[in-house]
């Protein structure tokens, strides 16, 4: 008989992470937030409230935006990842992150990752959005610095120029 | 949005904010170097005295510094007491 994972010893866990098949060890219940950051060495994601509220630590699995630090190691086995460090190709940015640097959508940079990836999630739904649409697609990532203002303006730059820049 | 109280004083996000204009304010202020003004910190500067004023206003007690601890109001209000117990005024009312 094969026993379950305990949630005290580690597993293997092997997923795609920015398109490069990756296997770690890890406890099945260590946030998916340490596994990038302490494992795998992608520090590009961020850890704002550790408790689901601000978005900070936002990235896409499967396609869909989840917060890092509310998933269990274990639920990233087989899945793709994107983490902010995927987006730019060599020394080219994305065209968000590009928008970004352009409109001043940046100060601390503690939300921008998360908010990056929100946006990126939103423009895959809706490439030309609305203010209204930006501004709701982006409310689950909390920004002290900004007022959201050049966020907004960033992302409503990409819908203009296009995604691919 | 509306906070009506310190524990789920929220932060506001993307989609509660209302459209900001950004205004620049050409009078330089007299009292400041260069004529500049500090306008960020004016929200930290209001409310420790108006928590003390509250405070002093419910034990008609002064209080003069901040950090207001148990203990300060403590020691405030037994200092009081013992104040009262020998003035003239609650001797006469004995």
């Amino acid at each position: 008989m094969i026993e379950p994972p305990q949630s005290h010893t580690k597993c293997e866990i092997s997923f795609q992470v920015n398109g490069k098949l990756v296997a770690v060890r890890a406890y099945p219940m260590e946030r998916l937030l340490d596994v990038l950051r302490e494992e795998l060495g992608l520090t590009g994601t961020k850890e704002g409230c550790g408790e689901g509220e601000c978005g900070s630590c936002s990235v896409l699995m499967d396609g869909v935006l989840v917060n890092s630090c509310l998933v269990p190691a274990l639920q990233a086995k087989g899945v793709n990842i994107t983490t902010v460090e995927g987006l730019a190709e060599d020394e080219r940015l994305h065209a968000l992150q590009q928008a970004f640097l352009d409109c001043g959508g940046a100060q601390c940079g503690i939300c921008t990752p998360g908010m990056i990836l929100a946006a990126l999630h939103l423009l895959g739904k809706k490439p030309q959005p609305t203010i209204e649409e930006i501004r709701e697609g982006l409310s689950g990532n909390l920004c002290r610095c900004t007022g959201y203002a050049q966020i907004i303006e960033a992302v409503a730059e990409v819908g203009r120029r296009g995604i691919a820049g | 949005m509306q906070n009506g109280q310190m524990t789920n004083y929220i932060i506001p996000t993307s989609a509660d904010l209302a459209p900001i204009r950004v205004y620049f304010e050409e009078l330089g202020n007299v009292h400041g170097a260069f004529g500049a003004k500090g306008i960020g910190e004016l929200p930290m500067d209001g409310p420790a005295p108006a928590v003390i004023n509250a405070v002093e206003d419910a034990l008609g007690v002064p209080f003069r510094s901040i950090p207001l601890l148990p203990e300060d109001i403590f020691d405030a209000v037994a200092n009081e007491r013992e104040r009262e117990r020998f003035s003239p005024v609650a001797g006469d009312r004995r």
